[in-house]
């Protein structure tokens, strides 16, 4: 194949120079859905009638949708909110200078944030219940056994589920090329524009992702291992 | 006046009558036994003392408070756990901490003890059962035998005027039963009071002061265990106690 090398190694930097918006999408994604799944996840937990009914229900719906027609459902459907939100607690809409990258976020968020709700509830039910009567018999209150024995635990039970997800999701971000969001993606295709090496765009966009998401890999495993070191009822791969 | 006193307690769970009204007093410094078959309520009895699932009705003293099972507040519960410590069956030690920290923590952060002076009392705690060397392990690199002295010395820091056990050995491979109950032996010295639930006859024999038997969630037969044991006056006593000498029998063939 006659690939255009000389070119590849210009286009590095220029893609490179849209990772950090890659990574900003990544975690403020990642920030928001954790919320979501946390909020939802003490929903349901909590068994709050009607609420736990409803959050599952709509849990489902949010899995059913593709992340791409969300995304673009985000995309069209927020500015028509803002605009009839325009006026109410002094909120100013301003049409001309959209936030494609906040509708992304509010997208992705969801999303991700319906999947993770589902290993916030199990990685709680995975804490074995007879800590927390242990807990009670030394004396401590509630919030005491919860927030210093069942959470640090279920939080490290949470860390190899959620680590995919972060995974999936930092590379689910390259879906928001569609929606006006210059990420690595976008970015690759439009230093292509002026001339015809389209595939070696390409090319650096996928050795890019690639090098980042070993990069994270390698440190997730790390800390999967350091905080599960208690733990030798499971194989640490 | 007695360390432990238990007044018609009642508790229906699943729609069942679990407890019928159970009288139990308990002097200082005894070592009480409670015998009976499974299902006849000693789990749910012994949890009733420390709230950890509270009685329909009844009261409950320990150390001179008394706390109604039908109306407390939790001030009243808290107060009332921390003069009682608990020894379960399947240990509940806190896994994401070590053995050290297990015992401490109730000492810091319950009794707000400084951090140095629970350590020193931790550590002289785990000299007694020999576990010292183990201060920096985390349960589950420790042997059942190991998880449960960890437990009784939890049980112990906090200085409760009465421990309860649950089946302390029962879910122990037999080999290391001897152990725990060994430490429970020197426990039960030191002259501190104690409920424990358990199946190993010869522990009752030797220790307690008074055994109970219990069944269908109602206390059928206590006394001392030469009254209880060697000479049962009830038929249901005498056919538990037969069933589970067979058992052990049965064992040693
Ligand atoms: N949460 C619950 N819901 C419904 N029924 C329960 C519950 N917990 C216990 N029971 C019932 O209460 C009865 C007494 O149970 P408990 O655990 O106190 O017995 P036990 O004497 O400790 O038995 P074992 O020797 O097997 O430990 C049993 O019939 C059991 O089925
Ligand atoms: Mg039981």
């Amino acid at each position: 194949m006659n690939l255009n090398y000389a070119f590849m190694l210009e286009d590095i930097p220029v893609v490179l120079s849209a990772l950090p918006r890659t990574l900003g999408l990544t975690f403020c994604s990642l920030f928001f859905a954790i919320v979501t799944a946390v909020l939802f996840g003490i929903c349901i937990l909590k068994n709050i009638p009607v609420l736990k009914q409803f959050l599952i229900g709509l849990n489902t719906v949010i899995k059913g949708i593709p992340l791409m027609v969300q995304l673009l459902l985000c995309y069209y459907a927020i500015p028509y909110l803002l605009r009839a939100a325009d006026g109410f607690l002094g909120y100013v809409y301003n049409p001309k200078n959209p936030s494609y990258f906040a509708f992304a976020v509010v997208a992705f968020a969801i999303n991700y944030g319906a999947y993770m709700t589902d290993v916030v509830v199990s990685s709680y039910r995975a804490v074995e219940r007879g800590q927390l009567d242990a807990a009670y018999s030394v004396g401590m209150t509630a919030f005491q056994g919860m927030f210093r024995i069942v959470i640090p635990q279920a939080v490290v039970i949470s860390i190899p589920n959620l680590s995919n997800y972060f995974m999936w999701l930092l590379k689910a971000t390259s879906l928001a090329s569609v929606v006006n969001v210059f990420e690595i993606l976008a970015t690759a295709r439009m230093s292509t524009a002026n001339n015809y090496a389209i595939l070696e765009g390409y090319i650096v966009a996928a050795l890019i992702y690639w090098a980042v998401c070993v990069i994270f890999e390698k440190g997730l495993n790390c800390l999967n291992k350091k905080m599960s070191r208690y733990r030798n009822d499971i194989v640490v791969s | 006046m007695p360390m432990v006193e238990l007044k018609q307690i009642k508790k229906r769970l699943g729609g069942e009558d679990v407890l019928n009204g159970v009288d139990l007093s308990v002097g200082e410094g005894d070592v009480v036994v409670i015998l009976g078959p499974s299902g006849s309520g000693k789990t749910t009895l012994l949890r009733t003392i420390n709230f950890l699932n509270p009685a329909d009705s009844g009261t409950v003293t320990v150390g001179g408070l008394t706390v109604d099972s039908a109306k407390h507040h939790h001030k009243e519960v808290l107060a009332l756990r921390r003069k009682t410590g608990m020894v379960f069956q399947n240990y509940g030690l806190f896994k994401n901490k070590t053995v050290l920290r297990n015992i401490t923590e109730g000492l810091t952060v319950v009794r707000k003890i400084k951090k140095e002076e629970a350590e020193k009392r931790a550590y002289e705690l785990l000299e007694k059962v020999n576990l010292a060397d183990k201060a920096g392990a985390y349960p589950a690199e420790l042997s059942g035998g190991q998880q449960q002295r960890v437990g009784i010395c939890r049980a112990l820091a906090l200085s409760p005027e009465v421990i309860l056990f649950d089946e302390p050995t029962s879910a122990l491979d037999p080999e290391l039963v001897g152990e725990v109950l060994k430490t429970m032996k020197a426990v039960a010295l030191t002259g501190i009071t104690m409920i424990v639930v358990t199946h190993e006859i010869s522990f009752a024999r030797e220790v307690a002061d008074k055994v109970v038997y219990m069944e269908g969630g109602v206390i059928v037969e206590e006394g001392t265990p030469r009254e209880v044991i060697d000479h049962p006056k009830d038929e249901r006593t005498l056919r538990f106690l037969r069933s589970i000498l067979e058992d052990s029998m049965d064992y040693m063939i």
